[in-house]
């Protein structure tokens, strides 16, 4: 019965939002260009479109109705590797490598944002930051877990700086606060918001020519790792990498997806996605997954959907007598600020669902369980967003800016001459990467959701009902996604 | 009573089902859709150049080349709409009554603009997506080329 009831409204769901989304594509598609590369996406086709969200519709009905019983990620197993090579990973030696190639990149950014050209796209600065930085860890991160852990520069300096400490003083140092377990990640989140805000914001249509010069880029750079320094002096050097840095914490939520740990300074192997069962724990954690799929949407969305609302917001604002730059802050931070609560605003309303099974349980409870099965979105969206944006930036990091990276026409290694072939990926390609991404994401998604429904619901028909919900929430970022695409140029 | 391995077979099963499905319709899909894709773009493009209407026909000749006309280093009438399939020849012109130098992105073609002339353009359209066509000096972008596969 309970059942019945589930997949009835399922249903009645899933064609509401399908014949929404078949008529949000007869509008116009709109389209626009990032500042930084020379060629965008094509809108994703209707016909693909089309078939995206069904597929989507299709696979979460019959996963709901055919839903497995028994937990599967939970509680997971975690072996450690046997052998040298394991043991060198996790090593002195590697920890210092690492923490050395960390350093020497913070500073290159830092030194040619002060002193390259200002063209954001002849200057390694930019390129590193936004893309093989923010978005080439996170592909790193899935592969092998938070390897940014060990590559962060700010816990490097600190250790040293700590080390060389007690060795004058003569004893070891202990941080003056504790922190503060309430706090959870939520310092990392305001610093993810910070950083998208120079990204998205500041940067206009994504580090546009008038937004974010190298300049600004060092300046932010310089201002994060101060900041990153007293908390890590006020908390403790690891406290604060495990909880407040907000870099360890984002690539460490992609990193949970992973088959490798670290437990206790040994590498060790988990199953495929059993980490994100785990890592949702601090407070903070939820807001973090929403914050990552705000930001993506929002980038999306102000290429397309949202374009004329932004530039009619942004008339008014000029109008009112605001410069053009200031006017177009404004109006994009409003905007970008809306997309965050909305994204937040959709996920409560699956929670504030699913309450109808479990009234003893509270919201924030429920939301904070449910997550980290919003992880394998978060990355959908940016592997359909960006991935044809990292195909050929990556091209420009290890040509002219690996040669050039000042931009001063020096020539290091004889590929400053080189340049983006804007040809090596056809639109086709780029439209099927995007497609799989989030059918294929959202497929995960609703795996990681129906598993914890299990373990907290024994019962397989509650959590199946109670995963109606969580799955319509599902379901709306997966064509929403699928939509952004085929209204913009990611 | 069915159990797990059967429940994930029958999932992936129908994934597999709707997967190739989508193969075996795709192709009739993907042409009505670039029929009424077309369609679409000729009403809806101001300053289209060299596109089909909704039949296949021989390409129009060049008297039809679209005209973007520049006044004090802004587009007249907003920036354009170029629209091109893959494979065809691109072709525009850019008029001016200031001098500046007109830059394709992803193409990356310069054309020298002379105060009161003409920079034509003429180049085949081997890359797909969408790109910019801006002028030098302000960075303003006068046109939006879009290159369909």
């Amino acid at each position: 019965m309970i059942r019945r009831a589930g997949s009835g409204t399922l249903l009645i769901a899933a064609w509401a939002l399908l014949s929404a989304a078949v008529t949000a594509v007869m509008l116009p598609a709109a389209a626009s260009a990032h500042g930084l590369v020379g060629r965008s996406d094509l809108p994703l086709p209707d016909w693909l479109f089309a078939w995206g969200s069904s597929i989507v519709l299709i696979v979460s009905f019959v996963g709901l109705t055919l839903g497995w019983r028994s937990v599967r990620f939970e509680n997971y197993d975690w072996r450690a590797f046997g052998g040298a090579v394991a043991a060198a990973l996790t090593g002195r030696v590697a920890q210092i490598l690492a923490g050395a190639v960390g350093v020497v990149l913070l500073v290159f950014v830092v030194w040619t944002g002060i002193d390259g050209v200002d063209a954001p796209d002849r200057n390694f600065s930019v390129t590193f930051v936004f893309v093989t930085f923010w978005l080439g860890t996170v592909v790193l991160s899935v592969l092998f877990g938070n390897v940014f852990r060990a590559f962060n520069p700010w816990r490097a300096i600190a250790h040293v700086v700590a080390a060389a400490f007690s060795a004058i003083v003569g004893q070891k140092q202990t941080a003056p606060l504790s922190y503060p377990e309430r706090l959870g990640r939520w310092p990392a989140v305001a610093a993810l918001v910070g950083f998208i805000f120079l990204e998205l914001v500041w940067g206009q249509t994504g580090f546009a020519a008038s937004g974010v010069t190298p300049q600004t880029i060092a300046t932010a750079t310089v201002a994060y790792s101060l900041y990153t320094f007293v908390a890590m002096g006020l908390f403790g050097i690891d406290r604060w990498t495990d909880r407040g840095e907000a870099f360890t914490q984002y690539f460490g939520m992609f990193g949970s997806l992973a088959p490798f740990e670290v437990r206790e300074g040994r590498l060790g192997r988990r199953p495929v996605l059993a980490g994100t069962t785990t890592w949702a724990l601090p407070a903070g954690s939820l807001a973090l997954v929403l914050t990552a799929i705000g930001a993506t949407t929002f980038d999306g969305a102000q290429e397309g959907v949202l374009k004329d609302a932004i530039s009619s917001t942004f008339q008014t604002f000029s109008d009112a007598g605001l410069s053009p730059v200031t006017a177009l802050r404004v109006t994009n931070t409003l905007y970008l600020t809306g997309t965050l609560l909305a994204v937040a605003a959709i996920f409560w309303g699956g929670i504030y669902g699913m309450r109808i099974v479990d009234g003893k349980r509270s919201a924030l409870e429920l939301g904070r369980k449910f997550a980290h099965a919003f992880i394998p979105i978060a990355l959908a969206y940016l592997v359909a967003h960006y991935f044809s944006l990292v195909v050929y930036q990556e091209q420009a990091q290890f040509t002219f800016l690996l040669s050039d990276p000042f931009g001063d026409g020096s020539d290091w290694f004889g590929t400053a001459g080189s340049g983006i072939n804007y040809g090596l990926i056809g639109a086709t390609t780029i439209w099927y990467v995007q497609f799989g991404a989030i059918v294929v994401g959202h497929v995960i998604a609703l795996a990681l959701g129906h598993d914890r429904a299990l373990s907290l619901w024994k019962d397989p028909r509650t959590a199946a009902y109670s995963q109606v919900w969580m799955l319509v929430t599902m379901v709306f970022f997966s064509v929403l996604g699928l939509y952004l695409l085929s209204q913009a140029n990611g | 009573m069915q159990s797990n391995g059967t429940r994930i077979a029958a999932l992936l099963v129908t994934l597999a089902a709707v997967v190739v499905l989508f193969f075996v319709f795709k192709g009739g899909d993907d042409d009505n859709d670039s029929t009424s894709a077309t369609t679409e773009a000729t009403t809806t493009t101001t300053t289209q150049a060299d596109q089909g209407g909704d039949e296949p026909k021989p390409k129009p000749e060049a008297d039809e080349v679209a005209v973007i006309k520049v006044v004090d280093g802004q587009p007249d009438g907003g920036v354009a709409d170029l629209e091109f399939s893959k494979g065809d020849e691109i072709r525009f012109d850019v008029e001016s009554d200031t001098a500046d130098e007109v830059h394709v992105h992803g193409y990356d073609i310069e054309e020298e603009l002379p105060a009161n002339g003409t920079a034509k353009f003429d180049f085949p359209a081997d890359l797909e997506g969408v790109f910019e066509v801006e002028l030098h000096s302000s960075e303003t972008q006068i046109a939006e080329l879009t290159v369909n596969p």
